[in-house]
């Protein structure tokens, strides 16, 4: 058949303006975060010994996360740059290209433009090459930019070369899962299905790495130094988050990864194509199971509840088993806290602050180093003369407020995962503002459904959706973790507790959720700033030297820290009370304002 | 005869399920067919077919003399296809998404264009995603009649216009007719297509049950009847095709097939005819007659 393509150029053209906006901010954001944080971690890095930064990337949990210790190689900021940011960043784009192509492939078909655009002049292909053409320009305009970016801002270990290393790399990955997308919108005859298969993708290869890199850990500690590079695990290899750790960007630079991954794309664009060529329009291979011909009992209910929780019960569950994980997945580190903490004087003086000493160097009369001491509410509890042996002394100190160095270590990333939390408890308030916007609520409110309860439905679920996240999160860590460390050293009411006490404050942002869904719908996006907000005082916070007040601009700050505050009863009820309070202004003024999906 | 449409002999699977049965039509160039059924029928995957967007599973669907899978490009070329449900893309305006359909097709009549923007009372400016669905189907329509094609190819395009609207899409129908173009459209309207159509294709359950001129298909069916004689009329329950007989205080009322007419009029003449009324079925009884049996 000739004219297969025929003006694939004009439909590219047409998709790039569709584009202007959506691609634009993805790029524009990845910029400023990814070039932004080159000069901004340097400067918290100023100071530290960079030999001990790079070792602490050999820490297998780390690894898990970002990479095998590449560091490792040249011990410089580039180096550790790379270590410490390609991974996550070459995931993020996979994120951009996921959507990027469900956009103009399964979605435009479900919705019928596809066969609009095919009843046009256009080759059968068109569509779907246009598709890829766009993705090609989308992924080398980031490439080149990320290039020259990183090369603009980066000290004199980060060459032109390896900055350019860089940047192909994320454009490459993105072909990648560019195509991986593709092929899944020619398999599954929804956008939704779509999208969730190539998500499932992206999380197996990234697993498939982490695997294949703490297989490999080992090998990166001692034969390094001696300027040999280490191999990677194939399992890192047949993973596009692996392989492109394989460039050692800014550590050797080396550029025989982007063919592979750039061939792994053409092979995944060609069984696109072909599986496009030969199915039907909005059909696909992978069968859609055939929904229920009733409605369940749920749906049946007289009122809109069961529809919410239909809705929503899968994203629970969902997220139910997400924070388990991420609760375990903690809890690996567990066993290298000691270690973790002599190596980073950063951790030892936050974990000595959360559990209330105050260490003191003593030198004798000549000015010479002779102890140091550890302070308790105004007494010395423990004492050593030898630096190397502070992590002993922390242990005894800590043992005297008895918690252990793992108690304090897990409180401390509390915060991090109440965030987590955070995500799905906001997403499940914002919901009825999904629905509003897709114009499905004066479908369900028009069915004799109370406005209120309407919206109550889905504040439920996020209240609901809070403590349950919070304790499966405490369960993951203490079950993992007592598997790690043995079950004397952690204490499972400690790290209940200190998981708990964050669920008024998730109420909290429920409940402002809430309030602006009902008041300002139009600006209810502007939680995802204040949850951002909320999420750089947790960090910056910690680093800086922030007066108090500042980190109460977010509930999560009035948040006491278990085991070192106690449980404030009154800051509970406080917390709780104004989520309540928010939800019922935010249903007033629901019940007051116009449902209109279009103009607001 | 040069056709527009030929389609041969169709048969169309979705896996097991039969969409299409042995479906045949032929529309002369030039002619405005209607193609009706109820949902589900098989109109719109019939449209499918002719556009090459579906595979046929068995016959064949040429347009212009091509076929319509291996030169879909050509044929799409002197062709322009409205679907029912318009979706368009959310963060374009309506005027970005008409140039481009327009583009594509290679006219590029501005004039034309704004006068049916003008006619249509769209405001191109909004993006797509404001857009009732009335006002999506007005772009798909504008863009549809502001290029220069030989064939429109409309599947229910009119379900979501208002009657101001509905007026402004016939007269544009009318118009190309007047140039000589074709038109296949599928419709639920059954004004719209006793105004604009020369013949008419009733398709049910896949299978196409009847064509022909609005009048052959009337001549199929049966007209209402209404009559006062000076004697009372026997013997009319003997003929074959009237039904229905009822007793009034004026007189009788009965249906009679179309062919007996002349038949039973002879015989009531012999009772001394007062006053006689034969209606036509109404387009939607001649549709529901279609709709509801086996075809006649
Ligand atoms: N992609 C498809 N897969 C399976 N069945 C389909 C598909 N498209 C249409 N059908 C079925 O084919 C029949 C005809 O549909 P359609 O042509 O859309 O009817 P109409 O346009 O006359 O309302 C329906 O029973 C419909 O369910
Ligand atoms: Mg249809």
């Amino acid at each position: 058949m000739k004219g297969n393509f025929e003006n694939t150029l004009r439909l590219t053209g047409f998709f790039l303006k569709r584009e202007r906006v959506n691609s634009t901010v993805w790029i524009l954001a990845l910029i400023a975060v990814i070039v932004g944080l080159v000069p901004g971690l340097q400067e918290i890095m100023v100071g530290e010994d960079m030999a001990a930064l790079v070792s602490m990337m050999q820490n297998p949990t780390l690894v898990s996360m970002v990479g095998p210790a590449i560091a490792l190689i040249n011990n410089t900021y580039g180096a550790l740059y790379t270590n410490f940011m390609l991974v996550f960043t070459a995931l993020t784009v996979g994120i951009m290209n996921i959507f990027l192509v469900v956009r103009h492939t399964r979605a435009d078909e479900e919705l019928g433009r596809y066969e609009v655009v095919r009843s046009l002049p256009t080759g059968r292909l068109a569509h779907l090459n246009a598709t890829f053409v766009t993705a090609i320009i989308v992924n080398a305009v980031l490439a080149v930019l990320i290039g020259l970016g990183m090369f603009a801002a980066g000290d004199e270990s980060m060459s032109f070369a390896g900055s350019m290393l860089w940047g192909v790399s994320l454009g490459a990955v993105g072909l990648v899962f560019a195509a991986v997308t593709a092929l899944f919108s020619q398999l599954s005859s929804s956008a939704r299905g779509a999208m969730s298969y190539s998500f499932i993708a992206l999380i197996v290869f990234f697993f498939i790495r982490a695997a294949g890199d703490m297989q490999a850990a080992a090998a990166w500690d001692a034969s390094v130094d001696m300027g040999e590079v280490p191999a990677m695990s194939i399992l890192s290899l047949i993973s596009p988050l692996g392989l492109v750790m394989r460039t050692y960007a800014y550590a050797g630079d080396y550029w025989w990864p982007i063919f592979i991954l750039l061939g792994t794309a053409a092979v995944f664009a060609a069984v696109a194509f072909r599986l496009n060529a030969v199915r039907d329009i909005d059909q696909g291979f992978i069968p859609a199971k055939p929904g229920r011909r009733d409605a369940g009992r749920l749906l049946r209910a007289r009122h809109a509840k069961g529809l919410t929780f239909k809705l929503t019960k899968n994203a629970l569950i969902g997220c139910i088993i997400g924070m388990f994980a991420l609760g375990a997945s903690y809890a690996t580190i567990l066993a290298d806290v000691d270690e973790f903490v002599a190596r980073n004087e950063m951790y030892q003086g936050l974990m000595l602050h959360i559990a209330g000493i105050e260490i003191e160097t003593v030198t004798d009369a000549q000015g010479n180093f002779a102890r140091i001491n550890a302070w308790v509410d105004g007494s010395v509890i423990a004492t050593t003369t030898d630096p190397e042996e502070i992590v002993d002394m922390l242990n005894t100190a800590v043992a005297y407020a008895d918690y252990t160095v793992q108690d304090l270590f897990a409180s401390m990333i509390m915060n991090m995962m109440a965030l987590m939390s955070l995500v799905p408890v906001i997403l499940f308030a914002m919901r009825a503002r999904a629905e509003e916007r897709a114009i499905r609520t004066e479908l369900v409110i028009a069915a004799s459904v109370n406005k209120i309860k309407y919206l109550a439905g889905f504040a439920a679920m996020a209240f609901i959706a809070a403590p349950l996240l919070q304790f499966v999160l405490a369960v993951g860590l203490y079950g993992m973790g007592v598997g790690v460390v043995g079950p004397d050293i952690l204490s499972f009411p400690l790290l209940l507790e200190a998981a708990m006490v964050y669920v008024p404050a998730l109420w909290a942002m429920a409940g402002f959720t809430i309030l602006l869904v009902g008041a300002v719908p139009k600006a209810a996006g502007f939680i995802w700033a204040y949850f951002t907000l909320s999420f750089l005082l947790i960090f910056v916070g910690r680093m800086g030297d922030l007066p108090a007040w500042i980190g109460k601009i977010s509930p999560l700050g009035w948040v006491p820290q278990i085991p070192i505050d106690e449980t404030n009863g009154l800051v509970m009820a406080g917390l709780t009370l104004a989520a309540v309070l928010l939800c019922i202004i935010g249903f007033v003024c629901y019940r007051r304002r116009d449902i209109n999906a279009v103009t607001n | 005869m040069r056709y527009s449409v030929e389609v041969t002999n169709l048969d169309k699977y979705f896996g097991k399920f039969q969409a299409l049965k042995d479906v045949n039509l032929q529309i002369a160039e030039g002619e405005v067919f209607a193609y009706i059924g109820p949902n589900g029928a098989g109109k719109s995957t019939t449209i499918r077919v002719m556009l090459g967007i579906l595979q046929a599973t068995r016959g064949s669907a040429k347009i212009f003399g091509k076929d319509a899978w291996k030169d879909a490009v050509e044929i799409h070329k002197r062709i322009a296809y409205v679907p029912g449900d318009v979706n368009l893309w959310p963060n374009l305006t309506g005027g970005e998404v008409i140039d481009l359909f327009v583009n594509l097709r290679g006219s590029h009549d501005k004039k034309l264009r704004e006068r049916l923007i003008t006619d249509f009372n769209l405001d191109p400016t909004k993006k797509c995603r404001t857009y009732s669905k009335g006002n999506r189907q007005k772009v798909a329509l504008i863009a549809a009649f502001a290029s220069e094609v030989d064939l429109y190819i409309l599947d229910e395009p009119t379900s979501g216009l208002d009657p101001l609207m509905e007026q402004v899409f016939q007269a544009c129908v009318l118009e190309q007719k007047a140039k000589g173009k074709g038109v296949f459209l599928s419709s639920h309207i059954m004004s719209e297509v006793e105004r604009l159509c020369d013949r008419v294709g009733i398709i049910r359950e896949g299978e196409v049950v009847q064509t022909g001129t609005l009048d052959e298909l009337r001549h199929l069916t049966r007209y209402a009847m209404t009559v006062t004689t000076e004697r009372a009329i026997e013997g009319l329950d003997r003929f074959e095709g009237i039904y229905d007989i009822k007793k009034e205080a004026y007189g009788l009322h009965f249906y009679v097939d179309t062919e007996k007419m002349g038949a039973v009029i002879n015989h009531l003449n012999g009772f001394g005819i007062k006053k006689l009324e034969s209606v036509p079925p109404s387009l939607e009884e001649l549709f529901m007659q279609h709709y509801t049996k086996e075809a006649v």
